[in-house]
């Protein structure tokens, strides 16, 4: 039992160190900068009318997907079109992959046709 | 060894489906994607538990052979925690409902939202290769646990549930 705690510890410990290393390594470089004006984060919409120039950033109020409408708002059709999508691609990766490793037929036996008649 | 390969073989299904449902947060909804990734989280190092002496025994003679499939698939299930622990991370970075119930707030830039969906689908490719490289152990485990049992079910579908068992009769008793 204090054998499966302690592991379970330092499963923990690598998982904690990991995501430590992690969130210091993106959140003091440039990372943090770089991302974040796709989908999910602000936008920064530009207009220039007349002689001026508007700039309206728009962010979501309610952050990840939580948006009326969004891409990951409840949606069990969608859910279960992205569920069999996942599926196949895990599928198309196996087959590939088992394609690949399958053992080639030895090509040390050549069968050659011998006359066995009697001189 | 028969037994701690069925519980194997349930284990990694659980994980599985737990993968590409998490995997998918319009299924759920987002709240519930939360908690489940959570708990699939904790399945998952149940997983590494049950395959610790093969971490224990890789790592240890990692560099005595130039050249053994033990390796590679090392490599790619160090890649594939590396990136489930940015999904994780982000996840809980983006989360509005996890980490409001336990009371924590992180300062977290965009940059996470954009991470965590690009870890997701890496997750998705390498979890693809992990099970493609046990696809042989897989599929013998689910024909041998699985299949075989549910074949001869559907050909001798009472075979599996009569037992003989020998009951007394008592010849003085008169059964009408």
């Amino acid at each position: 039992m204090l054998k499966i705690i302690s592991r379970i510890l330092v499963i923990v410990l690598i998982i904690a160190l990991l995501g430590g290393a992690i969130y210091a390594l993106v959140q003091n470089t440039s990372l943090a900068g770089s991302f974040g004006r796709g989908d999910f984060g602000s936008r920064t919409f530009t207009s220039t009318a007349g002689s001026g120039t508007i700039r309206v950033q728009s962010f979501s109020p309610n952050g990840f997907g939580e948006r009326e409408g969004g891409r990951f708002s409840f949606s069990p059709g969608r859910g279960l079109t992205g569920v069999l999508g996942n599926s196949i691609a895990i599928a198309a990766i196996t087959l590939l992959v088992v394609l690949v490793r399958k053992p080639r037929a030895p090509r040390l036996l050549h069968v050659r046709p011998v006359s066995i008649d009697q001189p | 060894m028969s037994a701690k390969t069925k519980t194997n073989l349930i284990v990694d299904i659980v994980i599985l489906i737990a993968f590409l449902l998490a995997n998918n947060p319009s299924l759920t909804g987002l709240p519930v994607h939360e908690w489940f990734a959570l708990a699939a989280g904790t399945v998952l190092i149940v997983h590494m538990l049950f395959h610790w002496d093969w971490v224990v025994n890789v790592t240890k003679t990692f560099f005595n052979k130039l050249i053994h499939e033990s390796r590679f698939n090392y490599l790619v299930d160090a890649l594939l925690l590396l990136v489930y622990v940015l999904v994780f991370i982000s996840g809980l970075l983006i989360s509005h409902n996890v980490m409001v119930t336990l009371g924590i707030r992180l300062p977290a830039s965009p940059a996470w939202r954009e991470l965590h969906s690009l870890s997701a689908n890496l997750a998705l490719v390498l979890t693809g290769l992990h099970f493609a490289m046990h696809w042989k152990w897989f599929a013998n485990a689910m024909r041998r646990y699985i299949l075989t049992p549910m074949h001869g079910l559907a050909k001798h579908p009472a075979s599996g549930r009569l037992a003989l068992q020998p009951v007394k009769i008592d010849k003085n008793k008169n059964p009408s």
